[in-house]
């Protein structure tokens, strides 16, 4: 057999040059020596095979391709989760933008159930659309026919957990980020703030739910905590926010968006009161009252005009922008609750019951920037001098009721031309601490404490108070104030719920239910020709209300199937 | 060696010239095909001892009796009997021995002989390929291989079709199989850059034992095509053909009879007829005027020859297509060449290259204009002339304020249906600027080594590079005053791909007695990397060509482009492979492959695959106990595999990494504030989809190897199915409303038998026959979906309203899935009597004339729930069918495909729906309800549907869409050798492809084109229908 082939002197050198030009092989020092040791047997062995030389070569040319990494960044417009949050900025900017996901979609999916759930499944409002294909799933929810596949229940579901697993994960990555420790502690502690307050509004509207404090595994399941798990969960993560937040006078103006010392202690105030913890609730808003950031504005109206943004009295709000470039999110709900003869889609129309509540309080300030009623001049809008409710008896786009919300409409003059109202949502307001504040004081017959605060809610809006109430007396006057001044701001379903009675029996039980005031009224004592002239939505809203199963709302029923039945439903919902 | 040989010839010769003097010398001369002289052949006297061999001329000469036989034998051609009738020159050609048992078959890093094969192999020679005229090989080898479907095209110039190896082997992902040219991978979409010419054969390895050895990526099996390399004497082909391409004849309503039944369904409908006068319209075919002739030419030069060591295959092609449509629809050129050098530098070591780069000329998306040719109003005039489009335009204010600048009145000539809204087909061959260039290419070189004896070491480096260019333009027009187009845009785009990969292989074989073990072991490492730029702008100063392109716009409006190394569908892959070949007596064989494959797309935790098979096979013909059925039964084989393949990975890079993204927030002014939040979290475990194959299947060879047989039942379970499936609500992942993520869960299986029989033989020495023929049947059912169950597919709108497919456990995947029908309702009375047990009405609003829905689940309702499986768009059996037959210089061949048993839906009938007022197919109307007892399949056609009958996805769309078509009849003819001295051969050939369809479907078109999605599959809709094509040609060997 012939040989072609002549290796040359210095191979054995290009071979280490070759291995050295791939990283990862010096690594491999004892893979590296094996490989010359080979080679060098070979040549002397089998002295007639020095063509496996030219196949070994291919072969170091292969392991040299092999070294090179099979790791590799994608390219594209996202970046890895796992490269962010290492510079202080890019923390800074994750935690600002995180506040855009209390209110998930930039949708109205949350405010949406905020409305439905806690005004229109109440004595406030009505579903009011009568005519759109999907206000069937609506009126079920107001109507206490739902199921639990209802779509609406799901989606404020969904999108709570949504904004919690981005906390946790935001969180997660402030965790491991190298920025200081000072730094760190607030940008957690506003997560936990946030998070709280999905929590509170999970506990309240379906009781125990999953406690998800992590970002978990694609196939983990969880199941239901208690909710005074939930509750003490809440309390926990508040009082570290307490401690850890700023003031929001601490905060640079354009920041004063963000979780505050004030906000946490508002919610753990407002926390305290579902748990009945009349004392701590009290203590915390007080806490509030004294921390002299908060006040009052002047004027009730202020409050609900277009430029009007974290003021005084603003506790916590989502903010909202009207600009395109960027896209900033916006505040689409005033469509949503706004007469359809002024481009609004007609839902969650005011209820008489409200209206006369406000009557009965001769409280005409606050009747008339809470309610638009058909026929009557819109306040603060001087180019809407007869609002038109647009009632059944005009055809098409009818609504039930013909009053809607003073508190989210805009007047015609402040509309901006792109049509992305900037009109921030109000999450806590400093006339809440003092109603919280007063409910909690009369609870524990701290009756002039209770009046104090009291008082300062009324006479904002004229009203004079009456300050020899005491005992029952006291406690449902500022249950009464509560519903005023805070009315369609989404408290009152669980205001009812919660409050007991004498008898230590839900409020709801009272007003809802086939014998219930609000039932009663509507079917047997009112006249509201807007009201009764529209036969679409059942006038006898709230006559299904069964206090055995619906002082919760059910579980989801996609939760339970996803969850493999480690989620279990609420008592009486299929 | 030789010389020793050649030594005892002589002497043996010597020693007959003693024993036989009466013998005289005869000489002769023995050719194969095309005259090429062969040697080394043993010529023997029969009943004697005497023999002699050809010399390297192919000449010989012998001392034989004048009464004697010559027995002519060698290995690769069929032995003959000469008898000498006392001549003393004897000129014979030879045939091949066409004993498929001796094919050589590509399995893989290695070939062996087809009766060595343990696993399921299809193959295809060129032979089969080339008679077939086109410049997409997929379509020319349809219905020859059993197991593997080829789902046709569009008849758009360029269009490829869908195969299908042995079914459907994903549901979300893809199922095309890896299509690997000379070892290396092209992807599956460039399978129609080959020249077919160019092909020696295609293995097709169909079981997972087959194809695991291409590990990850084989899930959908492994098309092995092999190109010619050069061999023989030298010698240059040259093939050339014409043809002319036309539409099948369709014959849509004139304006006379659209026109009527637009006024019956007014009349029907209780409103005012649209065609008062219907005897004054003027009358255009769309579809005549649309769909002329297009053309194809092939013209191929190749050179083969090898000598000393070296050979050499060159070829130049060049493939010409244009649609029936006309140029403006689609226009496909394509040139390509090959280089394929082998050089034996010694006895050890070989070494080669190969080189095939390539040009083509075709729109990235051809026009189909089969809709607007098809639907458009018939009464309305093709064309309006310049002077009424100039009058017709708005004033030059708002969105026109700018019109007049690069306006050219010739785009908006074309007409638009005020009608039914249609515009002229004529518009978009008007407007379509779409035109792509494409260059690219194949690289190749190999070392090969045989340091010892059975041992073969082998280095590739091979690579493949392709880019495109790309440029459109989007003329002004105006038709009307919602069709309008105010600005004109351009875009240019360019995009590369390539891909580099080294492979590295030994391959020992070594036998002991009757015991032969092959080991082969591998490794490789393959990286595929993309490119894009694109950019695009307005408003052009002129409409004239050199303005068309994007330096003639004055206002960029967009442009992007990107890099991704390690792109889809397989990133960069490191891979070791090995297999263990053993056969005791060539009786019994066991086989053992494995491969491991990490992908730079997985995870580095899950990196790594493993794609294990066995196979093992008995021929039974060589038992002792075979012996005497050995004259009917020549060969018999029994074999059985398993193995383990991988299939789609989710195909983009870093989807199992977690996202954060870019969102806008509001500061306390009002300001923006831009941040990024978590975006998406994925599943680190994605890994590839897998599946597992049995088969057992069954060769034989039958009456002299006459009659080959082959016959195979395999079952497969495609399982790690890429599915997007929801996440749990209370983990909160970020991703969609309801956020859902890609896992492996989905589990299917598919089982399927396969019989392919081919039987040659001649009637008489001149006059040869072969007949081949193949059946393929395959099931498909879903077994799991995890919570993805149902998928549902085809829109959710006013066209179908309650869908059209679904994929659920239990059915076929991407089954039809609507109302059972029970007939049309003849009378109002019939239709309110249909109630359920309390007296309500089952359909409310249906009057005579609507479609009965069956109350399925009988819960006294007719809603979602009773809608159900209506059959399956998939075939239960695609059938092959060859003949050929040859006499003298003469040959025939026609081929057929034909498949039976699946369910189309005929958008034909959907598209009847009266509102929209499509034109139709002349008298298709009549079959529609007219009155009591006209019909009890076909709804009335008035506008107002309350009942559904065109909106509700039921069995009266479906129609059973079995078909037998002629894909091809050729006839040719060889010129006797006498007359063209100088050439070896000249053979002339007609032929026409898609000569005709034997059907009962009523569509335009049983051979439904396949969308990419398996919710779409079997949706017959105005796809561009296949040309029939005659062709001419011409094949000059020299």
């Amino acid at each position: 057999m012939q040989l072609h082939f002549r290796p040359s002197k210095n191979q054995s050198s290009n071979f280490t040059s070759m291995s050295r030009s791939c990283k990862s092989f010096d690594t491999h020092g004892n893979a590296h020596r094996a490989f010359h040791s080979t080679i060098k047997i070979k040549n002397e062995r089998m002295k007639h095979n020095k063509f496996l030389i030219l196949p070994l070569a291919g072969f170091l040319l292969m392991a040299s391709a092999g070294c090179s990494k099979l790791d590799q960044d994608p390219v594209g417009p996202n970046i890895v989760e796992s490269q962010y949050y290492t510079t202080l900025q890019q923390c800074n900017s994750s935690i600002q933008v995180a506040y855009r996901f209390i209110d998930y979609s930039t949708w109205w999916e949350i405010l949406n159930w905020r409305y439905l759930s806690g005004e229109a499944a109440s004595d406030n409002a009505w579903i009011g659309n009568t005519y759109q294909a999907t206000h069937p799933t609506y009126d079920a929810v107001a109507h206490y026919t739902l199921d639990a596949a209802n779509d609406r229940n799901e989606a404020h579901w969904i999108d709570l957990y949504k904004g919690i697993g981005r906390f946790n994960s935001t969180m997660e990555g402030i965790q491991r980020s190298t920025i200081d420790d000072n730094n760190k502690k607030q940008f957690i502690a506003e997560l936990k703030f946030l998070r709280a307050w999905c929590y509170f509004d999970l506990v309240r509207n379906w009781g125990g739910v999953p406690l998800v404090l992590k970002i978990y595994p694609p196939n983990t399941h969880i199941p239901r905590s208690t909710s005074k798990e939930i509750y003490d969960q809440i309390v926990s993560d508040l009082l570290e926010c307490a401690d850890a937040l700023p003031k929001k006078s601490q905060y640079p103006v354009t920041d004063r968006f963000r979780a505050s010392k004030g906000a946490a202690l508002t919610l753990l105030a407002k926390t305290y009161l579902y748990m009945e913890d009349w004392a701590k609730s009290e203590t915390a808003a007080k806490q509030v009252i004294d921390m002299g950031e908060y006040n009052l504005e002047p004027n009730f109206a202020t409050l609900w005009g277009y430029a009007y943004r974290n003021g005084i009295e603003s506790v916590f709000e989502i903010q909202n922008g009207s600009s395109q470039v960027p896209a900033l999110p916006t505040n689409d709900f005033q469509k949503v609750v706004n007469s359809t003869a002024d481009a609004g889609w007609g839902y969650y129309s005011i209820t008489s019951d409200l209206e006369n509540a406000f009557k009965s309080e001769a409280d005409s300030i606050r009747l008339q920037w809470t309610i638009n009623r058909h026929g009557l001049p819109v306040a603060g809008d001087p180019n809407t001098p007869k609002f038109d409710g647009r009632p059944y008896q005009t055809g098409g786009n009818h609504s039930k009721s013909a009053r809607f919300s003073r508190k989210h409409y805009i007047p015609k003059a402040q509309r901006p031309a792109n049509g992305l109202p900037a009109l921030n949502d109000k999450i806590l307001r400093f006339a809440d601490v003092l109603l919280i504040h007063a409910e909690a004081c009369a609870m524990q017959s701290k009756t002039a404490e209770a009046l104090s605060s009291l008082q300062r809610i009324r006479s904002r809006v004229s009203l004079p108070t009456d300050m020899n109430l005491n005992g029952w007396n006291l406690i449902n006057a500022v249950r009464k104030e509560r519903r005023l001044e805070l009315a369609f701001e989404g408290d009152r379903l669980y205001d009812i719920r919660r409050w007991k009675d004498q008898a230590g029996k839900a409020v709801i039980n009272s007003i809802l239910g086939p014998n219930g005031s609000f039932v009663k009224y509507n079917t047997v004592i009112s006249t509201d020709i807007w009201e009764k002239a529209n036969p679409a939505e059942l006038q006898n809203k709230g006559a299904s209300f069964n206090p055995d199963i619906h002082m919760l709302w059910p579980i989801p029923s996609n939760q339970i199937i996803l969850s493999e039945g480690e989620v279990t439903q609420n008592p009486g919902y299929f | 060696m030789k010389k020793s040989f050649h030594l005892v010839w002589v002497l043996f010769l010597l020693f007959q010239h003693v024993c036989f003097s009466q013998s005289s010398l005869v000489t002769g001369r023995i050719t194969g095909q095309d005259n090429v002289p062969l040697a080394n052949i043993a010529i023997q006297i029969k009943g004697g001892t005497a023999g002699t061999m050809t010399s390297e001329k192919g000449e010989f000469s012998i001392n034989a009796p004048a009464n004697a036989t010559l027995v002519i034998s060698s290995i690769g051609y069929k032995t003959r009997e000469i008898p000498v009738r006392g001549r003393t020159f004897i000129s014979e050609s030879l045939d091949p021995d066409s004993r498929q048992l001796d094919d050589v078959v590509v399995i893989g890093y290695q070939t062996t002989a087809r009766k060595n094969v343990t696993t399921s192999i299809s193959s295809v020679s060129a032979k089969d390929i080339e008679p077939y005229s086109t410049g997409t090989v997929a379509t020319a080898i349809q219905g020859k291989l059993a197991g593997v479907q080829v789902m046709a095209s569009d008849g758009s110039p360029g269009a490829q079709p869908r195969i299908l190896v042995r079914g459907l082997s994903s549901i979300t992902g893809n199922t095309n199989p890896l299509v690997i040219v000379d070892g290396m991978e092209i992807g599956y979409n460039n399978m129609n850059t080959i020249n077919p010419m160019d092909i020696v054969s295609m293995d097709v390895l169909k079981d997972a034992s087959a194809s695991s050895i291409y590990g990850a990526r084989s899930g959908q099996g492994v098309i092995l095509i092999t190109t010619k390399r050069g061999k023989g004497a030298p010698s240059i082909n040259l093939q050339s053909s014409l043809g002319l391409t036309y539409s099948p004849k369709v014959k849509i309503a004139d304006a006379r009879e659209y026109a009527g039944v637009m006024n019956q369904i007014a009349s029907n409908s209780g409103t005012p007829a649209p065609f008062p006068d219907a005897s004054s319209l003027s009358n255009t075919n769309y579809w005549d005027q649309t769909f002329g002739q297009g053309t194809k030419q092939n013209h191929n030069l190749s050179i083969t020859g090898g000598r000393e060591g070296l050979s050499v295959f060159a070829s130049i092609g060049y493939y010409g297509e244009n649609s029936y449509a006309g140029k403006e629809a689609g226009e496909w050129k394509k040139i390509t060449a090959r280089l394929n050098v082998d050089w034996d530098v010694n006895k050890v070591i070989k070494t080669g290259i190969s080189f095939s780069p390539r040009y083509e000329n075709y729109p990235f998306a051809p026009l189909n204009v089969t809709w607007p040719a098809f639907a458009m109003d018939p009464t309305v005039k093709p064309l309006r002339t310049e002077q009424e489009v100039m009058s017709s335009l708005p004033a030059f204010t708002g969105v026109f304020a700018d019109f007049p600048t690069a306006f050219n009145p010739y785009y908006s000539m074309p007409s638009r249906s005020a009608f039914n809204g249609i515009v002229s087909p004529e518009f978009s061959l008007r407007t379509n600027f779409d035109k792509r260039e494409y260059f690219g290419g194949q690289f190749g070189t190999y070392l090969e080594i045989k340091p010892l004896k059975g041992l073969v070491i082998k280095t590739v480096l091979d690579a493949t590079a392709n880019f495109s260019q790309q440029n459109t333009y989007s003329p002004k027009y105006y038709l009307a005053t919602n069709a309008y187009n105010a600005k004109t845009a351009v875009a240019s785009s360019t995009s590369g791909n390539s891909r580099f990969k080294i492979t590295n292989t030994a391959d020992y074989t070594i036998s002991v007695k009757e015991h032969t073990v092959n080991i082969l072991a591998g490794h490789s490492y393959d990286s595929y990397a993309t490119k894009s730029t694109s950019a695009s702008r307005e408003n052009i100063p002129f409409d004239k060509e050199p303005f068309r392109y994007i330096n003639g716009g004055n206002l960029v409006t967009g442009g992007s482009g990107g890099y991704q190394p390690g792109a889809g569908p397989f990133g960069k892959m490191l891979s070791y492979f090995g297999s263990l070949r053993y056969n005791y007596k060539e009786k019994y064989y066991l086989t053992g492959t494995m491969r491991a494959d990490a992908s730079s797309l997985v995870n580095p935790l899950y990196r790594w695959g493993y794609f294990p098979s066995v196979s093992g096979a008995w021929i039974i013909s060589q038992e002792p106990f075979f012996q005497d059925l050995n004259k009917t039964v020549s060969f018999l084989k029994l074999r059985g595999s398993w193995g383990k393949s991988g299939g789609n990975l989710p195909g983009g890079v870093g989807d199992y990494i977690s996202y954060v993204g870019a969102i806008t927030y509001v500061d306390a002014n009002g300001g923006p504030i831009n941040g990024y939040t978590p975006s998406s979290i994925n599943n680190p475990e994605l890994k590839w989809e897998v599946q597992q194959d049995y088969t057992v299947g069954l060769d034989a060879a039958l009456f002299n190897d006459k009659l080959n047989l082959t016959v195979e039942r395999y079952v497969r379970t495609p399982n790690n199915l890429l599915l997007n499936v929801k996440v749990d609500y209370a983990l909160g992942y970020p991703q969609g409303y309801i956020a859902t993520q890609y896992a492996n869960v989905g589990e299917m299986t598919t089982k399927g038998w396969e019989l392919s029989v081919g039987y040659k033989d001649n009637f008489t020495k001149k006059l040869r026959y072969g007949v081949d023929l193949t059946l393929s049947h395959f099931k498909s059912m879903v077994d799991y979906l995890s919570n993805s169950d149902p998928i549902i597919g085809g829109e959710a709108n006013e066209v179908i309203s309650t869908y059209r497919s679904r994929t659920t456990v239990g059915h076929v995947p991407g089954a039809w899935w609507g109302y059972v029908m029970d007939g049309i309702f003849q009378t109002d009375a019939e239709a309110s009597s249909y109630v359920n047990k309390d007296g309500q009405r089952l359909q409310p609003s249906a009057t005579a004339g609507d479609i009965i829905f069956r109350d399925l689940n009988n819960d006294g309702k007719v809603d979602t729930k009773d809608l159900t499986d209506l059959g399956s768009p998939y075939p239960k059996l695609t059938a092959g069918l060859t003949l050929t037959l040859s006499y003298g210089g003469f040959d025939f061949r026609t081929e057929f495909y034909g498949a039976f048993g699946q369910k189309n839906f005929n958008n034909y009938r959907r598209n009847m729906v009266p509102g929209p007022n499509y034109n139709f197919l002349s008298g298709f109307e009549n079959q529609f309800w007219t009155g009591p007892g006209s019909t009890n399949s076909f709804p009335v056609l008035r506008k107002t549907d309350l009942n559904g009958n065109f909106t509700k996805m039921s069995a009266f769309f479906l129609e059973k869409g079995d078909f037998v078509r002629c894909n091809l009849m050729q006839l040719g003819y060889k010129l006797p050798a006498q007359l063209i001295k100088g050439v070896k051969n000249i053979r002339v050939f007609a032929s026409v492809q898609n000569l005709f369809t034997v059907t009962k479907y009523s569509g335009l078109n049983p051979d439904v084109p396949w969308y990419s999605t398996i919710s779409y599959n079997g949706l017959d809709n105005y796809q561009m229908l296949i040309p029939r094509s005659y062709l001419f040609g011409v094949n000059i060997g020299l």
